[in-house]
């Protein structure tokens, strides 16, 4: 496999050799003229002029588009170029051509056309809250579409877990959390297929994409009725276009990752001595006598690294993982087209590597990598004079190794395993078909393994290989109905989606060995020990397993539109019908999942720009899902929105030099969200699976049949109501801000009913009811510059900052009146139910006076909390589950926001980027040294060991309180102790660049996640709350790259 | 106009071609109906409401409290909570209103690890049944009286399964529906009893007498009877019965919630309870097992005790229908944890031996005479904890009564495993010591085996590490009990036995190879009366019950649990590898663990504390909080 991706990289290269080559050039004329743009006739300002042979011959349109450039020579070519225009090129043989240049208006430019729901619309008529991005400025250089998503798209809120090379996909909400019933995540479309996969929006090569539009509030999503209300992320991919030549852009680049943050966990007789000191504090808390379990010999022994058998000392980390890991990646796009075709072509070939370390002399091909291989195909003609047909093809190929457990698991095990329970390896003997690896007897009582864990060969006896394939194809065909009557067009269009997944896993069981007791050192300071097998017998052969599922989709739409300028009264009209089915592939026994999921509805939409200022859209979405009962499976879900743009009124005239565009608009309508926990909620089901009792002299099991789920007849789909407030500025026409402020009101939130008493017999099967309710606010905001002082000096600066803040305004739940802390009434969905800690009580006194804790035996070292209240509404001395208080600051951030600027001077480039996340909170919890409830020896983390409460250390302030060989239940709840602030700001991205030879190559070196800063010091406060080690680790990455564009 | 056409055409098209596309139902799912459509599902669904009744065994051994909280039976220093759920009763104080452990209550625990019964579940599904059983077209009149019967068992041991857990509970005496007020308040303790009592009898008139052996362990009018005889003889008794510990227990209204005033009457009551059901048992067949055609009558009374609950020599499926009126039926996965190792090195694989008896059950059971130790003249005089040179072995271990060399597995004493009889040796060093390595986690934590349970038949193969045991009952509620029962419920409300009394304890201890009580005590100062003949009587029944999970609700009834389960337990000295050194009597070593078993609070289980907050009439257990 391997090879053949080295081929492939090798091919390309020959080939772009050969495609650079770079032609040369030679009477002084001066050329005078003015440039206008195509779309509304005005002179362009800042429009750079030069020689195509000799960039060094230039100059720029002045405020008015008046230009004067002397050119040496009658002959060559002069090329004009204005952002968001095509280049243009005048041939000086013409020489009356350049007084008067029009400069063509890019296709789907963004900052003037955006993409919305089932069509595109001009940005001056917009009053809907739509965020368009452009793709370059994602800034995605990492393989990752989505992480790039945070700091970059106002309304956006995303977060980022794992570094998983292939699984390193953010989660991400449109602004914020909408909801707490089952799902609060958009729907992204590509392209017109809709997609639940992450992993697969992940994957779009970054430079195939045309334009990324984020739907944002209710005229935006109303269209898609009741699967909109979470908002609508639309991607769509490049397509060809007329233009004179073909383009070709190749990118190659390689790149170094690395962990952003390591935790480090404490070595082996620094864990012999801090698990003694746990004894001891065990000892002393029940007034046992203290036994060392690690001897002050067996501790030294260690230090000095005697023998590594003896005294094992196991570095589990750096036994399973490397230090960093190297990916490469290459992007090859051809775009361009005729009267007739265009076409758009990219390929795309991602090669990462891991940080897993391979295993030497090992049986099986261990590590980690992901390969992928995305191919993008987008092909139009032009059949009749009025009939465009076109085709989209998008394939993803993912092929991805990884070891056979939970990939979380490897990271965990390696901060909690002990360390110096045995070697993770013994000596090699002749003759050995296998690895011996090192066990002791169980640690651990009551469990089902017999055998303690050994991280190494917990990694090295299994791997497994995943195949993922993505595939989506639209066919589509635009009908030009001018002839019935002007300004109306249809479409039609088909998609299809597929997605299959394939696993083989393969592992062995390995050999494991123990140290007899009874080995001595011998006189010259040499151990001498036997070995003895211990646990099942290991296998010198390897066992299979494998797995698959998938899913597909299809769908069909009809949209009749129509666009026309009445006078001033600019008219826009949009009617669309549309049906879709999902169907697993997966050889399922269950009808819920071999039934369809199916979804059809109308959408309409009427836009009036009257003169452009006094703009109005009215739409609706009428849909419908199988989900629910007969006669109730279809809504409606209207919206309107209304704009006026002042700057475009005659009294404004004076102020425009100042403030040249300024716009207000707002918008207010109904959304659905129809994803609901449950399949077709409204069926009460039985299951008729065997749960019985054993009768009989023959011992038999009979018995079947119990009431599964309650059903509810009324369940429907979440409803939201919002509204959106916005204002879009722009200063000196350089200087864009937009601003949104936006309210949502959401009810009919599906949920199951949770104040209903257990003796009803209801308690595993609660039912459900569309009864929970709750408000989302907040605003997002951007700003962007860009000035362009020179033809080669240009500055850009842009930032964007989103807030979001939910409520929850009923939920079903216990009575709470008495205890108001507890309920999750008036606080965000995320927000935290926790004790609220009072530090470390350092005195039998301070026990004593203080209101009794009810998590089972305590005493000085231990954790102190708050007593709040009690049953009867009042604190009551005693600590219980009834004393926990919501802690607000969810851990979702309810801020984020990114910053950052670019310049260009000649043939450099520079650009950074700055992201941030506020009002987020992580709870630390599985961190506990050689505890755990699984009750494990499990090792302590190197700050736990600098600080914590210690009879030595008797401060109330300690990070960490009193060590217990065993599970002190009173130190691990839940509680504000262990609560800290999670924000932070990271330099996520740094570039820079050069190019040379005419722009046609340029090399760049980038960096990302190279700086954090956070009052959070554990672990990457990205990856938000746990023991910090809970995934594969965010990582920080360099790399180079070179980029030909023809 | 023209676009009026077309927006007409394509609504016309829509509808047309799209009309029945949301059209999908899944019709082949089994829906509420399917339970009842014919006669086989809705028996199906009758032995499913069984499924929540509590099996120590299903859940291992080593969680349930009623075997390992006893005080008969002990797990050593090993093991956590969440595997070893016992031990959140009894140490560190750790079983709480938010933190139960033995989540009867709710339908999830909250640690991990927890054990649900669902029971209240069980309780509905009786009720479903009760509603669709005249729908159900094609069953008999004698199914339908079956179902009826068996919803009315259900109900009525369900909820009293949770009276003998969590004390006064809430009475549900109908179908709950979605919609109505479901946060009543919990009834007084007689009134949840006769509220059970009449659901038994309710039961007890309509189910048939015995089941056929398909269905043996199904619900008859013997077991209702039988039931009902437990349940009023733990109303009668003194934890219930006017215990002035709860005198503060009352409902948020003030009903108050268990009886302030002692009613001697209540005995009588346990009397006739427990009569009626002797009197339904000797009319249908059922009674002690006895096989044994032994002359003497220690190897008669060692036979047929041990054969109850192991099936005779040679059987490895053995079904006691004879005495089991209700039973959790085993698939014998306890072996494992019950029988000693064979091999002298510790392994973690086979048998591992670690549920063990304590030197408190050892020291329960009766002399050879059928006289407790302290009283049997033979023994009374004696220091049962020297060492008997020729046996090698303490006093203790020997002239004892049959159920004791049935029931325990001693040092230097008699095992059955592998198919063979050996001798265990258990002092340090020996194949059945236990080597004193913490890191060895199971071994025994007081020197003796448990024996009971175990068949010679059962076996542990080392080359192929696999088990072969036989399938058994673990009875749940069994005819000795009744006698027993009547025996106590006498000696209680008159003072004395009377000739049914006796003769009814005698049916007992015959079985057991005994002498007749009288004729026993006859050498002890006579029969004995009042306090001293109770003390005899329960004596006689923790011997009787040992390791069968009765201990656990015994000595909470008797309001004597502190004594059993509330210090450290007792066990020979492990590192011991002389007769002399082995024979020390040391405190179990329960590791890090500290015993806290609190009185009043944990008789009872914690309600859980999601229960209160949704239902505010509902109070807490007392000394929960």
């Amino acid at each position: 496999m391997n090879k053949i991706f080295r081929t492939l990289f090798f091919l390309c290269s020959i080939l772009l050799a050969a495609l650079i080559n770079a032609p040369a050039a030679s009477a002084q004329t001066v050329l005078k003229g003015t440039v206008i743009g195509s779309d509304n006739n005005l002179p362009l300002p800042g429009v750079t002029i030069h020689l195509k042979d000799n960039a060094k011959v230039y100059t720029i349109t002045d405020d008015k588009g008046n230009y004067e450039l002397k050119v040496p020579s009658s002959k060559g070519t002069v090329v004009f170029e204005a952002m968001g225009y095509d280049n243009k090129e005048l041939s000086l043989s013409d020489p009356f051509l350049f007084t008067l240049v029009t400069m063509i208006l890019q296709e789907n430019l963004l900052d003037e056309v955006v993409v919305v729901g089932f069509g595109t619309q001009k940005k001056e008529s917009l009053v809907g809250a739509v965020q368009s991005v452009r793709s370059e400025d994602l800034q995605i250089t990492t393989s990752s579409l989505t992480s790039s998503f945070a700091g970059n798209v106002p309304g956006l809120i995303s977060i980022r877990s794992s570094g998983e090379p292939g699984l390193d996909q953010a989660t991400f909400y449109v602004r914020g959390v909408g909801t707490f019933g089952y799902d609060a995540k958009p729907m992204v479309i590509i392209d017109g297929v809709e997609t639940t996969s992450d992993a697969m929006v992940n994957m779009i090569a970054p430079e195939a994409i045309e334009s990324f539009s984020v739907l944002k509030d209710a005229t935006a999503t109303a269209l898609y009725g009741s699967r909109g209300a979470n908002g609508v992320i639309l991607i769509n991919t490049k397509e060809g276009r007329n233009a004179e030549k073909m383009s070709i852009n190749v990118t190659y680049d390689t790149s170094v990752a690395t962990p952003t943050y390591l935790q480090k966990v404490a070595d082996g007789p620094t864990y012999m001595e801090q698990y003694n000191e746990a004894l001891y504090n065990d000892a002393r808390f029940s007034g046992t006598e203290y036994e060392p379990r690690y001897t002050k010999q067996q501790i030294e022994g260690t230090r000095q690294h005697l023998n590594p058998y003896i005294y094992p000392e196991n570095d589990w980390y750096h036994l399973i993982f490397k230090d960093y890991a190297v990916s490469e990646h290459l992007n090859l796009s051809v775009r361009g087209g005729g009267k007739k075709v265009n076409y758009f072509m990219n390929a795309a070939i991602f090669n990462e590597g891991s940080i897993f370390a391979p295993v030497k002399n090992n049986m099986i091909d261990n590590g980690m990598y992901s390969r992928k291989i995305q191919l993008q195909s987008n092909v139009s003609a032009m059949i009749t004079r009025t009939t465009k047909l076109s085709m989209k093809l998008n394939c993803q190929f993912r092929y991805r190794g990884t070891p056979a457990g939970t990939i979380s698991d490897y990271f965990v095990w390696t901060m909690k395993v002990n360390p110096v329970y045995f070697p993770a390896v013994l000596p090699a003997e002749d003759g050995d078909t296998f690895i011996r690896f090192g066990n002791g007897a169980s640690w651990n009582a009551g469990g089902t393994s017999d055998i303690a864990r050994n991280p190494y060969a917990s990694y090295a006896c299994g791997s497994a290989t995943i195949n993922h394939m993505f595939m989506t194809a639209v066919v589509q065909a635009d009908q030009n109905l001018d002839f019935i009557t002007k300004g109306l067009s249809a479409k039609a269009a088909a998609t299809f989606y597929n997605y299959s997944y394939a696993k083989v896993t393969r592992q062995y069981i390995p050999f494991y060995f123990t140290i007899d007791d009874g080995y001595y050192q011998r006189p010259d300071g040499s151990f001498f020990f036997t070995t003895s097998p211990i646990g099942p017998d290991g296998s010198t052969y390897i066992t299979y397993s494998a797995g698959d599922t998938g899913h597909h989709r299809y769908s069909i739409l009809g949209q009749l539109s129509y666009k026309r300028a009445f006078g001033k009264l600019d008219v826009t009209s949009d009617m669309v019908y549309r049906m879709n089915e999902k169907l697993n592939n997966a050889n399922s026994a269950s009808e819920n999942d071999l039934l369809p999921f199916r979804e059809q509805g109308i959408a309409a939409r009427l836009t009036l720009n009257y003169g452009k200022r006094y703009l109005a859209e009215v739409n609706f979405g009428y849909n419908g899902s199988e989900n629910f009962i007969t006669g109730k499976r279809f809504g409606l879900f209207p919206s309107a929105a209304i704009g006026w743009t002042p700057s475009n009124e005659k009294f404004w005239v004076p102020l425009k030099k100042t403030i040249s565009s300024f716009k207000i608009r707002a918008s207010y309508g109904l959304v659905g969200n129809d994803a609901l926990e449950k399949r077709f909620p409204y069926l009460t089901r039985v299951s008729m699976a065997s749960r019985g009792y054993v009768f009989g002299n023959t011992f038999r099991t009979v018995g079947a049949g119990y009431v599964s789920t309650y059903g509810n007849d009324d369940a429907t789909w979440e409803l939201a109501r919002k509204l959106d407030v916005g204002v879009d500025m722009q200063f000196f026409k350089t200087l864009d801000i937009s601003v949104d402020w936006f309210k949502e009101h959401r009810s009919n939130i599906f949920m199951q009913r949770n104040s209903i008493a257990a003796v009803s017999g209801l308690g595993s099967t609660l039912p459900y009811a569309n009864i929970g309710k709750m408000d989302n606010g907040g605003v997002d905001m951007s700003l962007a510059y860009k000035k362009v002082f020179r033809k080669d000096f240009t500055m850009s600066l842009r930032g964007s900052f989103t807030y979001a803040h939910n409520e929850i305004v009923y939920n079903d739940e216990p009575d709470y009146s008495l205890t108001p802390n507890l309920s999750k009434i008036g606080h965000p969905n995320n927000s935290r139910l926790l004790y609220v800690a009072e530090g470390i009580f350092t005195s039998q006194e301070e026990i004593d006076s203080h209101a009794q804790q009810t998590f089972g035996n305590y005493g000085v070292g231990d954790i102190k909390y708050a007593d709040i209240t009690g049953p009867e509404g009042k604190p009551d001395g005693i600590v219980n589950a009834l004393d926990r208080v919501r802690f607000d600051i969810p851990s979702i951030p309810e801020i984020q926001y990114g910053f950052g600027g670019a310049l260009t001077w000649k043939g450099l480039d520079f650009n950074f980027m700055f992201q941030g996340s506020a009002r987020v909170s992580i709870l630390m919890s599985g961190h506990h040294p050689f505890i755990s409830n699984k009750g494990a020896g499990y090792n302590i983390m190197q700050y736990i060991v600098d600080d914590h409460w210690s009879w030595d250390n008797n401060r109330a302030d300690a990070a960490y309180p009193r060590l217990s060989a065993k599970v002190i239940n009173n130190n691990i709840q839940s509680s504000s102790f262990y609560l800290k602030d999670g924000s932070f700001l990271r330099l996520k991205n740094i570039e820079i660049g050069y190019s040379f030879l005419k722009k046609k190559v340029r090399i760049y070196l980038c960096g990302n996640d190279l700086l954090t800063f956070s009052p959070f010091k554990y672990w990457d406060p990205e990856m938000g709350s746990g023991s910090g080690l809970e995934a594969y680790p965010l990582q920080k990455s360099a790399k180079l790259g070179i980029q030909f564009n023809f | 106009m023209n676009i009026k056409r077309i927006l007409i055409l394509s609504a016309v098209c829509v509808c047309a071609a799209a009309c029945n596309y949301l059209d999908v139902v899944p019709l082949g799912s089994p829906k509420m109906d399917d339970l009842f459509r014919t006669h086989t599902q809705a028996n199906k669904f009758a032995c499913a409401m069984y499924s929540h009744v509590y099996q120590p065994n299903k859940y291992d051994i080593n969680a349930s409290m009623e075997l390992c909280g006893g005080g008969d039976l002990i797990s050593g220093a090993r093991g956590d909570r969440r595997y070893f759920n016992w031990k959140s009763l009894v140490f560190d104080n750790i079983e709480t209103p938010s933190q139960t452990y033995f989540a009867a209550w709710i339908a999830s625990g909250s640690p991990t690890g927890a054990h649900t019964y669902k029971v209240w579940e069980g309780i509905r599904n009786a009720y479903i049944l009760l509603e669709h059983i005249d729908e159900v077209p094609d069953a008999t009149d004698a199914e339908r009286a079956q179902w009826r019967g068996e919803a009315y068992w259900i109900i009525a041991y369900y909820h009293h399964l949770m009276l003998e857990f969590y004390g006064p509970i809430i009475i549900v005496d109908h179908l709950i529906s979605m919609n109505e007020d479901m946060n009543t308040p919990r009834s007084p303790y007689l009134d949840c009893v006769t509220f059970i009592s009449n659901m038994y009898d309710k039961a007890a008139e309509i189910l048939p007498a015995t089941q056929s052996t398909d269905y043996y362990g199904r619900a008859t009018s013997v077991l209702a009877k039988a039931l009902k005889a437990r349940l009023w003889l733990t109303a009668a008794s003194p934890l219930v019965n006017g215990n002035n510990w709860y005198a503060d227990f009352k409902n948020h209204d003030g009903t108050p919630l268990m009886p302030q005033q002692y009613d001697k009457e209540l005995w009588k009551k346990a009397m006739d309870a427990a009569s009626e059901a002797i009197v339904a048992c000797e009319a249908n067949g059922y009674g002690l097992y006895e096989i044994s055609s032994a002359s003497d009558d220690f190897t008669r009374g060692y036979e047929n005790y041990r054969t109850a609950f192991i099936g005779p020599e040679g059987t490895t499926n053995f079904y006691n229908s004879k005495e089991d009126l209700f039973s959790e039926n085993s698939s014998a996965t306890h072996v494992e944890f019950f029988a000693p190792r064979t091999v002298s090195t510790y392994t973690s694989e086979g048998p591992k031996g670690y549920i063990v008896p304590t030197l408190k059950a050892v020291q329960t059971f009766l002399s050879k005479n059928g006289l407790p130790m302290d009283e049997d003249p033979e023994t009374k005089n004696l220091d049962l904890y020297s060492i008997d040179q020729e046996q090698n072995t303490v006093l203790l271990h020997l002239n004892r009564e049959p159920r004791f060399y049935a029931s325990i597995g001693y040092d230097r004493g008699d095992y059955d495993f592998n198919g063979t009889t050996f001798t265990l040796l258990c002092r340090k060093g020996e194949p059945q010591q236990n080597d004193g390595i913490f890191a060895n986690e199971y071994q025994t934590a007081t020197g003796y085996y448990v024996k009971k349970w175990v068949s010679r038949a059962d076996a542990y193969n080392l080359s192929n590490k696999s088990f072969t045991t036989g399938k058994h009952t673990l009875p749940l509620i069994r005819v000795a009990e009744l006698y027993l029962d009547y025996a106590e419920a006498e000696a209680e409300y008159t003072g004395s036995l009377s000739q049914t009394g006796l003769r009814y304890i005698d049916v007992v201890r015959h079985r057991a190879g005994l002498p007749d009580f009288a004729k026993a005590w006859s050498s002890a100062g006579g029969t004995p009366t009042g306090e001293k003949l109770i003390k005899a009587i329960r004596q006689e029944r923790l011997s009787e019950f040992v390791f069968e999970g009765r201990w656990y609700h015994d000595i909470r009834r008797w309001k004597v649990a502190d004594e059993y389960i509330g210090h450290t337990p007792e066990g020979w000295n492990l590192d011991g590898s002389s007769a002399t050194d082995f024979y020390k009597v040391t405190p179990v070593n329960e590791g890090t663990f500290v015993r806290s078993f609190a009185t009043p609070k944990n008789y009872w289980f914690a309600i859980p504390l999601s229960q209160l907050n949704i239902n505010k009439s509902l109070v807490q257990n007392p000394g929960y909080n």
